[in-house]
């Protein structure tokens, strides 16, 4: 049984801020630290251009919101619940409006269709969650199957795609709908070492929507037909990545090193599980890394001799987004997916999480025109299903 | 163009007749009313008509004297504008308001001194060399007052600003403030040279000192309150002007607050997050500039897709040695069509050629390229011209200005904003400028009754990559290359339609050539305007391109002056980054030579779109005639090609003052 991965959706919070701001808000607030002096190139050299953040968005007035000094002058430095607090108020909107643009009646793949709801994310918690809520406020049927893949980090959506193809593997009719949604702008820190100076360079909001099954697409859109998945560790990066919880937030360790030992590391990696899945890196004609950072999408492009098209989607979605954790992978393959291409086209999405753990998963883009012709059973079958 | 339609108004025709009759009232009176105070005030107020007994006279000529600036200022306060807004006709008092108060002031004056009941007490009365020198004194007293009135704006002053806008069916544009010439030694010449006159008139009778006492004091406190209505009106920009400027005397500083206008901080300190509004030729142009000299800036771009309208297509020789400073002349001449020869015919015949093939340039050609394609690849360049970032799909505005901070609002259309601190903004945001607009900078401007068809079509001239132009009795048409196999036509067209069929018959009606209207693209109308802004720099917003100036698009110069503003700014930005020259001294300099260039290349455009959209017989004969002999022929013939290639305006940089491109 194949699985396709039929639509993205996408959404960000309505407030961005560019990278420039940021820095000078930074500076604002670290004056007089010494780590301070660090802080221009860290942020002039991050690839990113904008990033979006609900931080402005929940309160008008005060666009730095978390850290406005109190009376002495102090920066007030919220602590984990209420910050948690907002991701309670502002997740679900976010999480409703990528998945209302992922649900298409039309195309067969509506919210009767829906039979699976995996959610993602690693940046806050609360129960009835947003899995709970698509339900209710999206009208879907109560006896949908719900799964949360909790705290797992950057590399989250693979899992949830190979989740949900397992599940179409076990049910051909299962129509998955995979939500992401992370609100890393609540997590930003001043205090810690560069690890933090480096994580608030990159990290932004965001939420994505996907639709899994293993129903043929309708043949008046592109698909991604999802191959093989392959997961490994790095161990001797163990201590290079974490993401653990702390009374001001959550804390993140992220060194410095991480683009090194994921670029020195990379070919022993892929070769092999390519070759296994009968592929070869060669063949492979896009490359959705996820944008961890600049450094990273550089030392993948080296190392595997990436001309500068195949991974300038990752690129752009850096640029335009920055890193929002699980979900930017998502916003790759959403470009790929509506990039209009005429050809089909072998993608590998690869991202990388605490462990070092790498996940990755071959795919095939297979435009409209390419798609597998209809069978009538298959008709058939969706028709009784409805 | 639409700003052009919006400031159209519809009166009928009598409503015009009867603006005509008020204006010609308003004249009349306007004119006898200074002559008798002309008169008046020389022989000592003796020409009066009236022969009052001495107690009764005294009342009645001080009542006179009175009335005036009694009257004068109610008018000119809320209450009285209501007044005067009932003396003609409710649809008309708007705008015929200038007229109304010039025709009351008149009245009055000529009341003053026709009325007057002389005293008959002679005091003095100068013989001889003194009596000449006080003639004299006199004179140029009224020139001044003349010269003070001409820089204040005539139309106001004398009234005719309201009757013609009704007669020619406009909104009335008031000027700019103003702060040049007379008006930038004191702020009220017009009562200081009304002062002067009062005191040099050479007879010295009774009734000459009773109305020089008076009515000095009055031209004294007068204005206090004319300055609140112009505080009122022209907000920060009179405060500055009030800042520099003294009152009433020259030379003497009445507030004497420091010039507030230029940022009060250093180069550096100002450029680091240079903004610029608006992804149109003229930003990229100033990016592309600034990035490749290590400047970092950011512009931000209201639409999230490129403008495919075709407007600008003649790229000038000195705007390719533009392009070339970042090494992409030779790029976009390849997506254009060189222009070496321009032909001009009348109706009938071939009037003479003008050749741009012994330009003094390492161009010399005009380029023929569409504006979509100039902008694409300015966007191009982009990518490689370093810290440059760009946002499509923001708009900015300005929140608040000022010289010590900058706060610009940038938002989508949905009102969602991104948050970016800037040190300066770089209005480029075309001719209907939110920032011009939100930071408060007003633009002077005319608009003139010229309207114009274009579109482009498929080529079946043969004309090559020539230019025609032809000025016929019954309008212009102008044809020029573009690539593709396409040629643009631009019509003379009035009030017709803007279809390919009005084009289609302009052109065969004209020329005589047969256009097919099916193959027309870019179809669009467009009128003329000419505006300037009153400032290039405010605080710290500096405008750049269209966004500054607007001028006709016949004659193809304006984003090609767009191009010059942004290459001399981007070399003050630069200088100012390097910490080489002085906030105030940079942009003084900036707006001084860009003023100026503006200046030459407006004039020129609509004195060539004037000479060819004359229409009738005899003038057009006439033209052709002058074009025949004069222009295309003898000293003048080698001249135009610089003048049309715009390689006749200086272009003056900080390093080379005066060079030519
Ligand atoms: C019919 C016609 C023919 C012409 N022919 C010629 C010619 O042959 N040669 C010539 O030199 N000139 C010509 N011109 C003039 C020329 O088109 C303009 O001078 C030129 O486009 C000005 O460029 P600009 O970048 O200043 O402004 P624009 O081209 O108007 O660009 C402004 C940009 O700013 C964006 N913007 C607007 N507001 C905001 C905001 N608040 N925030 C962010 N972005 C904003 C707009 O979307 C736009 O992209 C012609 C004009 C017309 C109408």
């Amino acid at each position: 049984m194949t699985a396709w991965l039929h639509r993205i959706g996408t959404a960000v919070p309505r407030h961005a801020f560019t990278q420039d701001f940021a820095l000078a808000r930074m500076k604002e607030w670290m004056a007089g630290d010494p780590r301070a002096r660090y802080l221009s190139r860290l942020y002039c050299h991050s690839g990113i251009e904008k990033r979006h953040t609900v931080l402005a968005a929940s309160d008008k007035e005060t666009i730095p919101l978390f850290y406005a000094r109190d009376d002495h002058g102090q920066l007030a430095e919220p602590d984990t619940k209420r910050r948690n607090d907002l991701f309670i108020r502002e997740a679900t909107p976010l999480a409703i409006e990528s998945a209302r643009n992922v649900l298409d009646e039309a195309a067969g793949l509506g919210k009767h269709d829906i039979t699976h709801v995996i959610t993602v994310s690693c940046t806050g918690f609360f129960n009835p969650g947003v899995d709970f809520r698509l339900i209710r406020d999206l009208d879907l049927s109560p006896s949908v199957q719900r799964y949360h893949l909790g705290f797992m980090g950057c590399y989250a959506a693979i899992p949830a795609l190979k989740m949900a193809a397992q599940f179409c593997e076990a049910d051909p009719r299962a129509v998955v709908l995979i939500q992401l949604t992370e609100l890393c702008s609540l997590h930003l820190q001043l205090g810690g070492g560069m690890d933090t100076l480096l994580a608030n360079t990159l990290f932004a909001d965001g939420a994505a929507a996907a639709i899994v099954s293993g129903r043929r697409p309708m043949s008046d859109a592109a698909a991604i037909r999802l191959d093989p998945f392959f997961s490994t560790l790095i161990p001797k990066g163990e201590s290079d990545m974490a993401w653990d919880i702390g009374n001001t937030g959550f804390q993140i360790a992220l060194s410095s090193y991480i683009p090194d030992i994921i670029g020195g590391d990379i070919r022993t990696i892929l070769e092999p599980a390519l070759f296994a899945a009968g592929s070869h890196a060669d063949d492979i004609d896009l490359w959705a890394v996820h944008p961890g950072g600049k450094a990273i999408l550089d030392r993948v492009q080296q190392e595997m001799l990436l001309e500068a098209g195949q991974i300038e989607d990752a690129r752009e979605v850096l640029r335009a987004f920055g890193n929002m954790s699980s979900v930017t992978i998502m916003f790759v393959l959403a470009r790929m997916l509506a990039a209009g291409r005429k050809e089909s086209a072998r993608i590998l999405a690869m991202a990388f999480g605490p462990g070092l753990t790498v996940e990755a998963g071959l795919m095939t883009y297979v435009p409209a025109a390419a798609l597998p012709k209809p069978l009538p059973a298959d008709v058939d079958g969706r028709d009784s299903h409805a | 163009m639409s700003n052009s339609l919006s400031s159209r108004m519809h009166f009928t025709r009598g409503e015009r007749i009867i603006a005509v009759l008020y204006g010609s009232l308003c004249h009349v009176l306007f004119a006898a009313g200074v002559g008798a105070m002309a008169v008046g005030l020389y022989t000592g107020m003796q020409i009066g008509l009236l022969h009052l007994p001495h107690r009764m006279a005294a009342a009645w000529n001080s009542m006179l004297l009175l009335q005036f600036p009694v009257i004068h200022s109610f008018l000119l306060s809320d209450r009285g504008r209501g007044w005067l807004d009932r003396l003609a006709p409710v649809r008309l008092a708007r705008e015929l308001r200038t007229t109304l108060f010039a025709i009351t002031a008149s009245l009055q004056l000529l009341l003053v001194f026709l009325l007057w009941s002389p005293s008959g007490h002679m005091y003095w009365q100068p013989q001889g060399w003194l009596a000449v020198v006080l003639t004299v004194a006199y004179a140029a007293g009224w020139l001044l007052l003349l010269r003070s009135m001409y820089e204040a704006g005539l139309g106001v002053q004398t009234g005719s600003l309201g009757w013609m806008s009704v007669a020619r069916n406009r909104r009335p544009v008031y000027p700019p403030l103003a702060r040049r010439g007379l008006h930038g030694l004191v702020r009220q010449p017009i009562y200081l040279s009304f002062s002067l006159i009062l005191w040099t008139a050479p007879v010295w009778t009774l009734d000459r000192v009773v109305i020089t006492g008076l009515w000095t004091v009055y031209c004294v406190v007068a204005p206090l309150l004319k300055e609140r209505r112009m505080h009122r009106i022209y907000g920060e920009t009179f405060r500055r002007y009030r800042a520099v400027t003294p009152y009433w005397l020259p030379g003497l500083n009445g507030t004497r607050v420091p010039r507030r206008h230029s940022p009060s901080c250093s180069g550096p300190e100002l450029t680091r997050r240079i903004v610029i509004a608006g992804a149109g030729p003229v930003g990229m142009m100033l990016a592309n500039l600034l990035g490749r000299a290590g400047v970092p800036c950011t512009i931000f771009e209201r639409r999230r897709d490129p403008d495919n309208r075709s407007m600008a297509i003649g790229v000038m020789p000195p705007s390719l040695s533009i392009f070339q400073r970042f090494g992409r002349a030779d790029d976009l001449i390849a997506r254009g069509i060189p222009v070496r020869e321009a032909h001009v015919h009348d109706g009938r015949r071939h009037l003479g050629s003008l050749s741009f093939r012994e330009l003094d340039s390492e161009y010399p050609f005009v380029l023929s390229v569409p504006q979509h394609e100039t902008a694409s690849l300015l966007h191009e360049s982009l990518r490689a011209a370093g810290p440059v970032t760009l946002i499509s799909g923001v708009q900015a505005d300005i929140c608040s200005n000022g010289p010590e901070r900058i706060v610009p609002s940038l938002h989508d259309e949905q009102g969602n904003r991104m948050l970016h601190e800037a040190s300066l903004v770089i209005g480029c945001d075309g001719h209907r400028s939110a920032v011009r607009h939100t930071s408060g900078i007003r633009m002077h401007e005319s608009a003139f009754r010229q309207r114009f068809v274009m579109g482009d079509f498929p080529d079946e001239t043969g004309f090559g990559s020539d230019v025609h132009l032809f000025f016929t009795e019954s309008g212009s048409v102008e044809s020029f290359p573009l690539p593709g196999g396409m040629r643009r036509w631009v019509v003379l067209a009035g009030a017709a339609e803007a279809t390919a069929q009005t084009v289609c018959e302009r052109v065969s009606q004209r020329t005589g050539l047969a256009l097919d209207a099916a193959g027309a693209k870019n179809v669009s109308g467009f009128g003329i305007r000419r505006a300037l802004v009153e400032r290039y720099v405010s605080g710290r917003v500096v405008l750049c391109g269209d966004a500054a100036h607007v001028m006709s698009p016949i004659g193809g110069q304006g984003m090609n002056t767009g191009f010059g503003d942004a290459e001399l700014l981007a070399e003050v930005l630069v200088a100012l980054h390097e910490d080489r020259i002085a906030p105030s001294e940079a942009f003084a300099f900036y707006e001084a030579v860009r003023r100026k260039a503006f200046r030459t290349a407006a004039r020129r455009a609509e004195w060539g779109m004037r000479l060819g959209t004359l229409t009738g017989r005899w003038p057009s004969a006439i033209r052709s005639r002058l074009i025949e002999q004069c222009l295309l022929k003898g000293p003048v013939e080698k001249m135009l090609p610089a003048w049309f290639s715009m390689l006749s305006i200086p272009r003056i940089s900080l390093s080379n003052e005066g060079a030519h491109g």
